[in-house]
This record gives C-alpha cells, structure tokens and sequence, in this order.
C-alpha cells in the first residue's frame, strides 16, 4: 500500500511524498519527491567568474543574499581575492537581514498555520481577521529586515552590490543612519512577537516529543569553536563524537547519491559507513550546544531565535559608518575554490573552476535541502509509522502530521534542484506497489 | 476586491512571490487569495477567477496543464517577473539537450518525476498572456500599481517604450573609453557616471525602463532584467548592436576577445522569447532527442 500527498503546500517548490506499506500494512518506506529541475550549474558554466554571484543569486528568491555570497566567496578562493573588511561587515549586515526574513516568512506564512487551531486555507487571511496585531508586527519586522538588505545589496530580492571582491559602493552616511533606524525597528518588532511564537512552537514541540525525535549528525560552520553564519570550518557533531574539517575538503565526507524518484541528489554523510546528517537552525543550535537535541520540532523553536539574535548582531555590526573602499579589484587566473555559509536553512556550498581568462569550467552546488532530503525521508517514515493501519487511515491527521514533518525543514525546492521545481502529494502504495490512495 | 490565483511554474525560484509579500501590507485589503500552494493551501484552481499571476518558466508538461487551466478560468492572465515574461535565467539551459543535461547531472534520467518540456519557454508560448510585467523581480511600485489598477478596473499601465537609460542619473559625456573591462576589473570606477562611458558593460541601452535605474545608481550596471522596451522584440540583438556601434573605435576581434560570454551578457533574461532561441544544431539534436522528453 502507497500514500501519496500531491500537491504539498506550504512549501518553496513542487513536491509529493509517497509512503510505501509493507504486507502487513506497516510503513516500509517514505519517499520525499522534487518534482522540478532547473540546471543552475550547468547555466553558470561558460560565464565569466565575476558574474556569477548575480547569476547565482537567482536559484533562490527567499535565500538569494546566501548564494549570492556563497558564489562570490568561492570566485574569491578560486581568483585568490580578499575582500577588504568592511565588505565583509556588509556582507554579514545583509545575510543576517536575509536570514530574518527568510525565516519570518517561513514562520508566518508557512509554519504557523500547522500551529494554529484553525485549518484555514487561507492562513493569511485568518491572521488577517483574528491575529492582526501578530501579522502586523512579523510583516514590519520582514519589512524591516528586507529593507536594511536594500540599503547594502541594492535591491532586497537578487541584491546586486555584492560583487566578486566584495560591495561595489559602500552606503553613505546617510544610508548608514537608515540602517540603524530599520535595525533598530526590527529589534523592537521581534520583540514584540517573540515571546507568544517561542510559547506556541515550544509547546507543540514538546507535546509531540516522542513522534519527531530523530537521532542524526550535525553539521555547521564554526569559526573559534563558535557557531557562525558567514565563515569558518566544517564542524560534525554526533551523538557522542565530533570533528572538524576545512570547508574545501567538504567533499570528503558528502557524498552525493543519485535517486530515481527525485530530481534532488542525496548526500550522506561517509563517516565509516553512511549517515544521515542534518543542517539548518537545529544543527546549529546543537554543534555549539553541550547537549544534543534530536526533536525535529525545535528546528522552528531555534529558527526564532535565530532572529533575535542575529538581530542584535546587525545592531552591534552597525557602530560606525562605513569606509570609502569596500571592494578589492579583479584579477584573473586559473583557480579552484568553495565558498560556503550558513543559508536560512543550513549550509550552502558552491565550489567554482576557472580557466586562464576567469571563465567557469565546472561548477557543484550542494543547498542545505538537498543535505537534508535523505532525513526528511527519515523523519517522515518515523512519523507515519505512527499513524498508519493498513484498515484504517485517517487522512486528515496523517496529512497534518506529513506536512508538518516535512515543513519543519522549511525545504526550499526552488534551491534543492537548482540542478529545477517541488510540489508535496501523498501516495499510499501497497507492497506490489499498486496505488491505494492518493491524498491532496 | 481581487480574486487571485498565484501561479508558481516549476521554473521559478519563488522571489516574484516574496515580492508580492514584501508589498503585502499594501495590497491585501484590495486582494483575496484564491489558488496558492505556497502561502495558502489551496491546491485546486476555482473558475471565476479575476487576476492569474504566473511566475517562472515553463519547464514541465504539468506545467503546461496547470497553466491552460489557469487561463481558461481567469479574467486576466499576467506573466509576472522575467521568467514567465520572457523565459528568464532558467532558459539559458536551453543551450543543452535536456537529456543529455539530464545525464551528465544524474548519470540517468530520474523516472519517477514530470517529465521536462524541451526547452524552458515564457508563458506566451503557451497560452494567451494579457499583460507583462518583467523585472527579477518586478519593481515594488508597479506590482501595487498593477493590482490597483486591476481591483478599480482601471486600464493596465502600458508597456515602457523608454529604457533604463533614460531613467538612470548617471552623468554622460558622450564619450567613451576605447576598451572594455571586466566587471570588477577596474577599481578606479566613478560611481556618478555613466558605467558603458568607462568601459564596463551596462545593459541598460536596450532594457526597458520601471526600475529607477535601481542597479547603477547603487553602482552596479544594468544586466537588463526588464527585458526590451516595448515595440522591440530581441533584446540581446538590440544590446548587441547598440555595443558594437558605442565601441566602434575598439578593433573587432579584440572587441569579441573583451566579450567572453555574449550570450549570458545580451541574452540573460531573454534567451526563449529571442529570435534565436536555440542554434539550428541544437534544435537538431532536440528533435533526435524527442523520444527521451
């Protein structure tokens, strides 16, 4: 027997998963399947380098700020450019903006609803009739945080300033001021809501413990042994065992598996034999964390608190105006290099070839998404299995559950197959594989 | 009030969307949300609908259903961002053969998965598109200006016949560097002047005004993400000679030595609506390939 939810809401992308059943009706396996394909890094061989990052920044129109820098921090590596330090300061201001309202958007508008005692199906509009102030206050505090994304990057959606060698030109004085103002409003909205969020996600995460605990490793840039969202090493965590490598050997322990049902590769992590590894708010909570926390649940829970905090680093980030250079020229070579960062959902890799002239021989992308693919599958599996009798189904809940799970991930499918689209269905498939139902 | 459907084709990245929320405060006493998978769990399409959004390109065959149903039940139907309008960045993989991009990403063709259309195409090819409105993504103000329009039944804004040229404040001298720099290549760059005047490739001479200029006048040149101006139908042909003719001085070869990537500088946003959309061989090995799509 075989569930199938198609399409799946709520989720950046077209995808379905499907549930196969064994014959004596238990859950065998879930599959999690992205259903488009787009072939970015096929698109961004042949380009000269230093275009790459405004290129880039198109797999994605809610994390654009983190390919973008990705792209251009691998250019860098490869072309052997350090951007001078106040490019970096901009750089972090716009990714921590970007990182806010990419998970303010995730919270409000695709997360929330699964919480909410309503089963509205339009969860806006039921914010807009019953929680106007809570609405209010997350679209000022994304406002806020899309628009300090303007003043550095140039425009808040597929910013342009960041260049390969770091910001074109700096923000005035005068822009300066402006940020503060928008940093500091997007401090007092988030505080505003903080508070109500944490109670409702930390309640449901602790309710359904048993369903979403999922024990698996953790991955996350650490520089200092300190969790980080623009640079540093790769840092493993495990149940018991932890270590640490250099972002360019990342392809040592990811190994990418091809599947049939999906146009997303799988990575695992090769550690002895393959493990599944987790990236996003939850991994990095838990490698800087002495604990280890394996409820998926807390993915939103940190997810909050990311906000706040990097909030108050912009804050900190902005003490003084900016220099006049803040970028460092372009020069040609032969190269190789990774460029990775903390996206809203986890760690993003671009590793670029160049040629002689600075021309983009081979590129590899791997979003947290597709890192996290193989453990949503996992997850899934678990939570179903909970929920599914071969004689009696009850669709709704099973449906909620599913969604939910998957969510948690806030899986960006638009990223996940930068390689193309992803759209949830759920299947249910006997053990011959013949279709039992479908859910919408 | 405005019943509305966003349609999200599989060739899109979602930011047209986050556009449409960034501007959301705005817009959402003139709107009700009819049809969204991403911001509304609403996976079937109503009849009656006034106003279809489409963004992305088209890139599979169930892209193709949803969007003929989208436009059987839709008052207007518009091709919202560079995507939809014009096949956007995806449709610079229409230089490959699907399978064989296919093949060399995934060693195989996934088969359990829609199948891809052969090439990604604007929404055009496909269904009768009412109106444009292009922009990676679409500038804020004429997104709410569209959907005011709309909801007050007013007609729709015309098409921009000037470029973003016209706009820009940038100074120009009408004189021009005889060489070409890569982007970056130059770090003496005056940011109050006109980019294309000191040697670095602007696209804004061929690209259709609506932005403000909003990348050169934060010191970034035009890549041409709105497309042509209206009445011009091949943006890359229009960049292309308007560059040659402002060099004209820099000796031809040396000229397509500074250009590495004419297809990717001209063509960026435009490549599937263009008059040369794929090479004669390319369309060539697509028909042989047909059987594998």
């Amino acid at each position: 027997m075989k569930v199938v939810i198609s399409p799946f809401t709520r989720v950046e992308g077209h995808a379905k998963v499907v549930l196969k059943l064994s014959e004596d009706g238990a859950v065998k396996e879930a599959k999690f399947k992205v259903l488009e394909f787009r072939g970015f890094e096929k698109i961004l061989e042949g380009r000269p380098i230093e275009e790459a990052p405004r290129i880039a920044s198109r797999i994605c129109g809610i994390c654009q700020v983190a390919h973008s820098l990705a792209s251009a921090k691998a250019a860098e590596r490869a072309l052997g450019i350090e951007p001078p330090e106040d490019a970096i300061r901009l750089r972090r201001i716009m990714h921590y903006a970007g990182v806010i309202q990419s998970h303010l958007l995730h919270l409000i508008f695709l997360a929330l609803p699964d919480y909410l005692p309503t089963r509205a199906s339009s969860p806006l509009e039921y914010l807009f009739n019953n929680r106007k102030d809570l609405l209010k206050e997350t679209i000022a505090a994304r406002s806020a945080s899309q628009k300090i994304v303007e003043i550095v990057g140039g425009k808040s959606i597929h910013p342009t300033t960041n260049l390969v060698g770091g910001i074109a030109k700096p923000p005035s004085r005068e822009d300066w001021r402006k940020l503060l103002n928008s940093s500091k409003s997007l401090v007092l909205s988030l505080k505003k809501i903080f508070g109500e969020l944490e109670q409702i996600f930390e309640e449901k995460a602790e309710e359904l413990r048993e369903y979403f605990e999922l024990k698996t490793w953790y991955l996350a840039l650490a520089r200092d042994g300190e969790g980080d969202f623009y640079d540093g090493d790769l840092m493993f965590k495990g149940e018991t065992d932890s270590f640490r490598l250099p972002p360019e050997e990342y392809h040592k322990v990811i190994l990418e598996e091809t599947v049939a049902h999906s146009y997303i590769k799988y990575p695992y992590l090769v550690k002895g034999e393959k493990k599944l590894v987790r990236v996003g708010p939850l991994a990095r909570h838990n490698i800087s964390s002495p604990d280890v926390e394996n409820n998926s649940l807390y993915y939103n829970v940190f997810r909050l608190k990311e906000c706040i905090k990097l909030a108050d680093e912009i804050s900190t980030l902005l003490d003084r105006p900016f220099k006049e250079k803040t970028f460092s020229k372009l020069v040609l070579r032969r190269g190789e290099g990774v460029g990775i960062v903390e996206a809203p959902r986890g760690l993003l890799v671009h590793h670029y070839k160049s040629d002689e002239n600075g021309i983009l021989e081979k590129v590899n992308i791997i979003v947290p998404t597709t890192i996290n693919a193989p453990s949503i599958e996992k997850l899934l599996e678990k939570v179903s299995s909970q929920y599914i009798k071969q004689d009696k189904i009850n669709v709704k809940e099973l449906k909620y559950y599913l969604g939910l799970a998957v969510r948690l991930y806030d899986p960006c499918l638009s990223c996940a197959t930068h390689s193309e689209s992803l759209l949830p269905i759920i299947e249910i498939r006997d053990h011959e594989n013949g279709l039992v139902k479908v859910i919408y | 009030m405005i019943r509305l459907a966003l349609v999200s084709l599989s060739g899109y990245c979602s930011g047209c969307e986050v556009a449409l929320a960034d501007v959301i405060s705005e817009v959402l006493p003139r709107i009700e949300i009819v049809y969204s998978t991403l911001i509304a769990d609403i996976d079937k399409l109503p009849s009656n609908i006034d106003l279809s959004l489409v963004s992305g390109a088209v890139r599979t065959k169930h892209d193709i259903e949803v969007l003929r149903e989208a436009r059987n039940k839709s008052k207007l139907l518009v091709a919202l961002g560079s995507c939809a309008s014009f096949g956007g960045i995806p449709g610079l993989a229409n230089v490959y053969v699907v399978a064989e991009l296919l093949r060399e990403i995934y060693g195989t063709y996934p088969r359990e998965v829609p199948k891809l259309t052969r090439a990604a195409a604007p929404v055009s090819e496909y269904v009768q598109v009412d109106y444009r409105l292009p922009g990676c993504p679409p500038p804020y103000k004429l997104l709410i200006e569209l959907l005011v329009c709309v909801d007050e039944k007013k007609p729709l804004p015309k098409p921009p016949s000037r470029t973003v040229c016209d706009e820009c404040s940038l100074k120009k001298r009408d004189v021009y560097e005889e060489n070409v720099y890569r982007l970056g290549e130059r770090d003496d760059v005056d940011f109050s002047r006109c980019f294309l005047e000191q040697g670095i490739l602007c696209m804004g001479i061929a690209t259709a005004s609506g932005c403000e200029a909003q990348c050169p006048s934060r010191g970034v040149p035009c890549r041409g993400c709105r497309g042509p101006p209206a009445k011009i139908v091949d943006q890359g042909e229009r960049l292309l000679s308007s560059i040659a003719s402002v060099f004209s001085k820099i000796d031809e070869e040396e000229l397509v030595r500074k250009i590495p990537d004419p297809l990717g500088y001209f063509y960026r946003f435009t490549l599937p609506s263009s008059t040369i959309p794929y090479t004669p061989e390319i369309l060539k090995r697509m028909e042989k390939d047909e059987g594998s799509d």
